[in-house]
């Protein structure tokens, strides 16, 4: 990265924070400091931290996640902090999560720090060919991924200990409920399509879960980071996590919007077969079309929550990000679109 | 000059493409970008944006007439975008109540309305949805990373 400090007053006091943080270290200071655009949940920064430590000299990247005024998703960072830290001990490539801070005299606002993965680039959800020719490998590995997340133990884990737990048998219900809420309190104008899939959802609940499982939230093209040869080095973004039905994140992933127009392959990337293969392979869990049909209807419904909510945000000025707006318009309108259509065919006699 | 859809296009496509690239931080190229492609969003829909409102409202009018609706004048007092939409507002919202009526009915005549009130939100969708941003023309690392923290 360049070597600029963009922000020398927030620059301080991090090195002033980290230095109390970091066991041993003397000298420690920052030597790059750039804000990332996006991350409307948080503000997102890249730094690059020197100091010694017994002797030695010691660069390390490292990225920070402050609460803004407002973000897109209202979570607190303690949650993405612990599904961050549950992750520890598996091969799944997440990074290290170092250190949080809940109050707001340090930086300001509450925040937390985690490793940089330097090595990779983040996708472009609307182009899936910028994978190719590594387009299938890398599905495989995002649907062995999601089933991998999935076969984490939820309990005992450091997300269940800052999380509630659902009952088995509720944890479609608790998400419903949710997210219909946060369309109902972010709303700026009727909202009958999302509205009509909920009824439709409740009217048709899946199975229960085969299995309560750490759910990433967000998982999808854009999420995680690739080496541009096939290989994924990096899954972020996990502000959303929480514990549920492992099916979701598999519907998530799948939605139309992130799978870049091709529906005849899962999320755009590879043959459902191979999908479902692979994510049943790494879960354990069985595939049934029932559960991942009202699970995939049920992304849409999300999506819509949460593009509602970003247009909120944006409307009241409680956040500025242009991105904000962009959500609560085109990918709305998306979202609407897909539901419609999904639906319209259910409901023709 | 009022061809206003013609300047928000050229002045987006200024913002997103010309201007972009000479600012410094991948924070404020980022948010310039995005101004930008709002802009040209802006421009596509203001030329069909009344227009597709008000067949929208003829066609929620139909569709609750049918439905045994007994509806008052709700013809917009004028033609202000922001007029129209109230008066789509309310109708969209009587729309949501006689879909909820309908679903609790098992009759031939009550899911055949609901199946036209599927095809009008579907038909509503698409006429509504933006084209997609022609990412290829700007800044392709800056798009990507857009994308990925789209929240």
């Amino acid at each position: 990265m360049n070597f600029v400090i963009e922000d020398k007053e927030l620059a301080q006091k991090i090195e002033a924070y980290l230095a109390t943080q970091i066991a041993d270290a003397e000298g420690v200071r920052l030597t790059a400091l750039r804000r990332l655009h996006g991350g409307a949940s948080r503000e997102t920064y890249t730094m690059d931290v020197a100091y010694e430590q017994g002797g030695r000299r010691v660069n390390r990247g490292m990225i920070l996640r402050r609460d803004p005024a407002d973000s897109l998703i209202d979570t607190e960072r303690r949650v993405e902090f612990a599904a961050i830290q549950s992750m520890e001990g598996t091969d799944l490539p997440v990074p290290k999560a170092l250190f949080l801070e809940e109050g707001s005299k340090a930086l300001g606002a509450p925040f937390f720090i985690m490793e940089r993965i330097d090595v990779g680039v983040p996708a472009q959800p609307f182009r899936l060919e910028a994978f190719d020719p590594h387009r299938e490998s890398i599905g495989r590995q995002v649907f062995r991924q999601i089933g991998a997340i999935a076969a984490v133990d939820p309990a005992g884990s450091a997300l269940a200990s800052v999380i509630d737990t659902p009952a088995i048998d509720q944890c479609w219900s608790r998400e419903l409920d949710y997210w219909e809420s946060e369309i109902d309190r972010n709303a700026r104008k009727p909202e009958p399509i999302a509205k009509a899939a909920i009824r439709h959802l409740r009217r048709n609940p899946p199975p229960p879960a085969q299995r309560l499982s750490i759910v990433h939230g967000d998982f999808r093209v854009g999420n995680f980071l690739h080496n541009e040869a096939g290989r994924i080095t990096g899954i972020l973004d996990w502000e959303m996590a929480h514990i549920g039905d492992p099916y979701e994140d598999f519907a998530w992933m799948t939605d139309p919007l992130w799978s870049g127009g091709d529906l005849a392959r899962a999320g755009g990337l590879v043959s459902w077969p191979e999908a479902i293969g692979e994510w049943e392979l790494a879960s354990g869990c069985k595939f049934d079309f029932d559960a991942f049909e009202w699970w995939s209807i049920f992304a849409s419904v999300k999506a819509i929550g949460i593009w509602i909510s970003s247009a909120r945000a944006f409307a009241d000025g409680a956040n500025d990000d242009p991105i904000l707006a962009w959500s609560g318009w085109f990918t709305h309108a998306a979202h609407e679109r897909i539901l419609a259509a999904r639906l319209s065919g259910k409901y023709k006699v | 000059m009022s061809d206003i859809p013609m300047i928000l296009d050229r002045v987006g496509k200024t913002l997103s493409i010309d201007v972009s690239p000479h600012l410094d931080g991948h924070y404020a190229g980022g948010h310039v970008i995005m101004a930008g492609l709002l802009t040209m969003m802006a421009a596509e829909q203001f030329d069909g944006l009344v227009d597709r409102l008000l067949t929208e409202i003829s066609d929620m009018r139909t569709l609750l007439i049918d439905g045994g609706r007994d509806l008052p004048d709700t013809r917009a007092r004028s033609f202000k975008v922001s007029a129209v939409q109230a008066v789509h507002d309310n109708l969209s919202k009587q729309l949501m109540s006689l879909q909820e009526e309908l679903e609790l009915k098992d009759d031939a005549g009550s899911k055949a309305l609901n199946a036209r009130i599927w095809m009008f939100f579907k038909d509503g969708a698409e006429a509504r949805m933006p084209a997609m941003p022609d990412f290829t023309e700007a800044r392709a690392e800056v798009l990507a990373e857009l994308a990925s923290k789209s929240e």
